[in-house]
């Protein structure tokens, strides 16, 4: 039997508001425990829930980006359960007429993948586990949220995860989110089963919640992929469960021994209005997009001719497009575009990465890098030194020029020294050169680090490479 | 049995009625049951009047079916200091530190 | 010295008089607060009031009385249905489950009438969650009628309306869902106006039909059930249902109001007076429809066929709406908690809601999680939501006919405590002059018109179209003016 699996994910993504969604609240992360909370967020009674207008607007920029079609009137509904983050004993949420419907994720050129809906509601609460208790924290309860749910055609773990990468930079594009997942302000659900190759009909599926990391979401997915496929080559059942994913052990287990069917007997929520989006608004909003992800990447291999995987990478993270841009520009052409970013991503990046640099302010502001690179591009130092100079400015903040002259790092380009150097190298080592001569075109590379270690780098490699193949040449003759 | 889709209502039955107050939390005595039940079964068979009315569209439907419309309204995005710790659980019967304390919970 | 009389007093009197220094605030306060310890508990009116926390607020007040504020409600004792948030003061919806809850906010309401100068006199008793039409469902014993104590005094808010009529305060806020403001202000032979839908901010009102709850006014004369609603409404941004109008000013227009209705069209609602009214409602109806003629008025007969939807519509909503209200009551929070060795959460839910829930709240919770849970929405809640459009494009196109809408509050006047409490469908039943009103989220107001032959008092029901409570004050104090009735009888308790 061969089958194929079938994968649709859900969302929740918070929105980067300054105050919670129905509350005045600050949405602060870490901060202690039920010291960011109000009489509304609590749910205490006789409160009633008003609407934050920006969480409206960051939901409407989304839509606008995704290309989903927004409903000018959606209700907000109530969802009825009781657990202890859950203050009012229902969720504000949207169920029946949600604010906007379809839309499609682009992940790459050749892939799309369908949205069936978003729509905004309210956070529940942290609950926290003693060894005899459980403890509730209502500091989340009440932050905005938008649950984003793709179609069930998502083929394969990494698929799943490469849409993941996609819509994450796309809420940061947007600034509507942090995309955080371990804080927890982007949070994924994966709806697994498997079908038939061939037919049309969808498995049963089971739903693996609160993955909380891009690796372990592929992790999690290839191990159900795999335990459903087991059991129904086996000729089996799936049963349909609620699954968490126990990153230690690499399995899904489901959440609970016996599993509960809620009836969340949704109605509209009478203290709401309905939410009217009016034209003005949604130009307003869609006038004021930034330039997508997909777009931007676009631009970048057209106008400075990027390859496919560095221009993906650089619009990736808004901020970080940003910084090449403006080295590139301040490089003002000295080195090509290509090399700009080769230094954005293969050196700067990881730094920034590593000590956790905010990449709007990074310490080497993109005028110290564009100076390195200016250095390099005017040949006053060689690649190989502007790589040590790049970690002197990491340590102590100097402009490139500035380290260049303190350790007289500036490359030779003189030929008579180089000549005069190499020809003393030639001299020292006589076993090599014969080598050279009998045919051993590998001790080439001998001489240049020679050439280089007595020099201490600073001699202009393509120098010592042209001088030093015509000396070896005559001696051939 | 209760009502079927037409909404033609008959009475509801004791199953129903324990189902019932398990979703809504409540634990309820045979004889609670019983009277519930006997009650319950009144109040339904008199709104089965409802089932004459023509059924709207679904998209009509939500919470201001009042003689006017309400108009939307939305706060800006400011916040407020939230209340003191001590001041948020003042009324809870079982508090630990700054949380609220409930019986283990196992997931 | 004090020239104070039960009975004789109003609150815009009050107000007037401490504000040209005729009386202190003291002397207001003292006054009440003996009338309270002489028969709250016989009547049973009061759940919480005490008097160093009345004495605290006597001096707040005098303090910005002193500093030159003008205050509509200068001195004025005012009590508060308990089902409306006071803070750091016990606000319990006679229930067990909120015995000690202490709210750290006030309601919008409160906050306007402390404004405005009043005297939050205490919080009074009604049925548990604001669920009854007797105040008989209170945990903390029933409410008993002053025209004669072995009588409800209506419900929900029995305590405020009681209270009013028993003068242990000129005025009173209660709440209004199916008409729990108009039917114990009808059975005590008070006002009892239910504002607009939105009018009136539910910041601070313990929520049972969200879309259907408002807070309104009791109060002995025309005029001070006006002062109190103009004090209490106008926009508030905290709730999202409120209308962005400003507060009213109908007191301003019952001051140059004239006697004659020339012109006016009044309109009897045909389905309210075939509804099994007693003899006594029907001929005290009668006649003060005479007197609405005599005064220049044109009636009319108006019929509104849906109406006989209304007791099915409103306890399916109201019963839906109130069933996720009360979810959130689950000890963990706020609110009792029962919690034996070894509970389980789901222990600790059910123990918690099973005691803290009295009968009838338990079957409303009931009803309503019955009609939302899978399968039964469309045949019933949908069915509901149908009907109240039904009722309200009804009630709309009738107002394009006439000014307003003349009913009896009630069928009956008032019954024995313990007559209907056993029978929960005859009491929804007797609701059904009131229930409409709230479906349609329209003003009414209960006009005391006589009294049965028992002695217990008779009213009836002014409706008008959305925001039209001046008018429908207007033409209760036409009435008024040439019936004559208040202050012609007082109760003896």
């Amino acid at each position: 039997m061969q089958f194929e699996p079938i994968i649709g994910l859900e969302v929740h993504c918070q929105l980067a508001t300054r105050s919670k969604l129905f509350c005045s609240c600050a949405t602060t992360f870490g901060v202690a425990a039920n010291h960011q909370v109000c009489p509304v967020c609590l749910g205490m009674p006789g409160t009633l829930p008003v609407i934050n207008t920006l969480a409206v607007d960051y939901a409407v920029r989304l839509a606008l980006a995704v290309g989903a079609k927004l409903n000018t009137r959606s209700i907000f509904s109530r969802k009825q359960y009781f657990y202890p983050d859950l203050p009012k004993g229902y969720q504000i949420t949207q169920y029946d007429q949600p604010y906007c419907e379809g839309g499609e994720i682009t992940v790459d050129q050749n892939t799309r993948v369908r949205l069936t809906r978003i729509h905004l509601e309210e956070d529940a609460g942290k609950n926290l586990h003693g060894p005899d208790a459980s403890y509730c924290d209502y500091n989340r309860a009440g932050m905005p949220l938008v649950e984003i749910v793709s179609q069930p055609e998502i083929g394969s773990a990494v698929a799943a995860a490469d849409y993941l990468r996609s819509l994450r930079s796309l809420v940061r594009h947007l600034g509507i989110s942090d995309g955080n997942l371990e804080e927890g302000s982007f949070r994924c659900d994966a709806n697994v089963s498997l079908r038939l190759k061939g037919t049309s009909k969808l498995g049963t599926r089971c739903e693996i919640k609160n993955l909380n990391s891009f690796r372990n979401v592929e992790r999690a997915i290839n191990y159900e992929i795999q335990r459903q496929g087991d059991i129904l080559e086996k000729g089996g059942k799936i049963v349909q469960h609620t699954l968490l994913f126990d990153a230690d052990s690499g399995r899904t287990a489901p959440m609970r021994a016996k599993e509960e069917s809620h009836d969340y007997r949704y109605m509209p929520d009478p203290d709401l209005p309905p939410l009217c989006l009016s034209a003005d608004r949604i130009e307003k909003i869609s006038k004021d997009l930034p330039e997508l992800p997909q777009a931007m990447a676009a631009r970048f291999i057209e106008t400075y001719s990027l390859p496919d995987s560095s221009a993906t990478l650089l619009t990736s993270d808004r901020d970080l497009a940003a910084y090449f841009e403006s080295v590139n520009s301040k490089v003002d052409g000295k080195v090509a575009a290509k090399i700009v970013a080769n230094w954005v991503i293969g050196e700067f990046l990881p730094v920034a990465t590593e000590l956790n640099w905010d990449l709007t302010k990074p310490n080497i502001d993109a005028a110290h890098l564009a100076g390195l690179l200016q250095l390099l591009g005017d040949n006053v130092i060689s690649s190989k030194i502007a790589k040590n100079v790049f970690e002197e400015m990491v340590k102590n903040g100097e402009s490139a020029s500035d380290i260049v002259e303190r350790l007289g790092l500036t490359q030779v380009t003189d030929q008579s020294s180089i000549t005069a150097l190499i020809d003393q190298v030639i001299e020292a080592n006589p076993d090599q050169l014969r080598q050279f001569l009998s045919g051993k075109e590998k001790i080439f590379g001998f001489f240049v680090g020679q050439v280089m270690k007595l020099s201490h780098g600073k001699m202009n490699p393509a120098l010592v490479n042209s001088i030093l193949t015509e000396k070896l040449a005559r001696r051939r003759e | 049995m209760s009502g079927d889709a037409a909404g033609r209502a008959a009475s509801i039955d004791s199953s129903t009625v324990r189902r019932v107050a398990g979703l809504a939390n409540l634990v309820l005595t045979d004889e609670e049951v019983s009277y519930y039940q006997r009650h319950l079964s009144r109040i339904l068979d008199y709104v089965g009047e409802l089932a004459s009315i023509p059924r709207q569209d679904v998209g009509e439907f939500d919470s201001t079916t009042l003689a006017f419309a309400l108009k939307p309204q939305e706060r800006l995005d400011q916040t407020q200091p939230s209340l003191d710790p001590e001041v948020a659980l003042v009324n809870a019967a079982k508090t630990s530190g700054t949380t609220f304390q409930v019986p283990r919970i196992i997931d | 010295m004090s020239d104070l009389r039960p009975f004789s007093l109003s609150a815009a009197e009050i107000s007037q008089r401490v504000h040209a220094g005729d009386i202190s605030i003291r002397e207001v306060a003292d006054f009440y607060v003996q009338r309270t310890e002489a028969y709250a508990s016989k009547l049973n009116t009061h759940l919480y009031w005490n008097a160093s926390n009345i004495a605290a607020q006597v001096k707040d007040q005098e303090s910005k009385l002193k500093s030159g504020l003008k205050l509509p409600l200068a001195g004025v004792p005012v009590l508060i249905k308990d089902n409306i948030c006071t803070r750091g003061v016990p606000t319990t919806c006679a229930s067990k489950m909120l015995e000690n809850f202490r709210p750290p906010y006030d309601a919008h309401v409160v906050e306007r009438l402390v404004a405005a100068g009043a005297l939050i006199f205490g919080k009074t008793n009604c049925d548990e969650f604001a669920m009854g039409s007797t105040s008989e469902n209170s945990a903390y014993g029933p409410v008993r009628n002053p025209w004669n104590i072995d009588y409800v005094p209506g419900g929900s808010s029995g305590g405020s309306a009681a209270a009013v009529a028993a003068d242990l305060a000129p005025v009173a806020l209660g709440t209004d869902t199916g008409g729990s403001i108009r039917q114990p202000a009808a059975f005590c032979g008070i006002y009892g106006l239910k504002p607009t839908y939105g009018t009136v901010s539910r910041y601070g009102l313990i929520a049972y039909g969200s879309s259907l709850d408002q807070i309104g006014p009791f109060a002995r004369t025309v005029a001070d059930t006006a002062l109190l609603f103009d004090v209490i409404s106008g926009h508030d941004r905290r709730d999202s249902t409120s209308r962005a109008i400003p507060p009213f000013q109908t007191r301003n227009g019952l001051g140059t109001a004239d006697i004659s209705l020339e012109g006016k069209r009044i309109g009897i609602v045909k389905e309210f007076f075939s509804a099994g009214l007693d003899e006594p409602t029907r001929q005290a109806l009668s006649k003060a429809v005479d007197v609405y003629k005599d005064l220049g008025a044109e009636i009319e007969e108006v019929s509104l066929p849906s109406l006989k939807y209304s007791i099915s519509a409103y306890y399916l909503i109201a019963t839906a709406e109130a069933s996720a209200n009360l979810a959130r009551f689950d000890g963990i929070r706020y609110g009792q908690r029962q919690e034996e060795a070894g509970a389980t959460l789901r222990d600790v839910y059910q123990q918690t809601r099973s005691h803290g829930f009295g009968t009838e709240v338990k079957q409303r919770i009931m009803l309503g999680t019955f009609v939302l849970s899978a399968g039964y929405y469309d045949a019933y809640y949908a069915k509901a939501t149908a009907a109240r459009r039904l009722i309200s494009t009804e009630f709309t196109s009738a107002f394009a006919n006439v000014d307003w809408l003349i009913s009896p509050t009630s069928p009956t006047t008032a019954f024995r405590l313990g007559e209907k409490i056993d029978d929960p469908l005859a009491m929804y039943l007797s609701d059904i002059c009131t229930l409409a009103v709230n479906l349609a989220g329209l003003p009414a107001l209960s006009v005391p018109c006589g009294w049965d032959e028992k002695g217990l008092p008779i009213g009836m029901q002014l409706i008008g179209p959305p925001l039209s409570e001046e008018a429908l004050l207007k033409g209760a104090l036409a009435y008024e003016q040439t019936a004559k009735h208040i202050g012609s009888r007082i109760p003896q308790f």
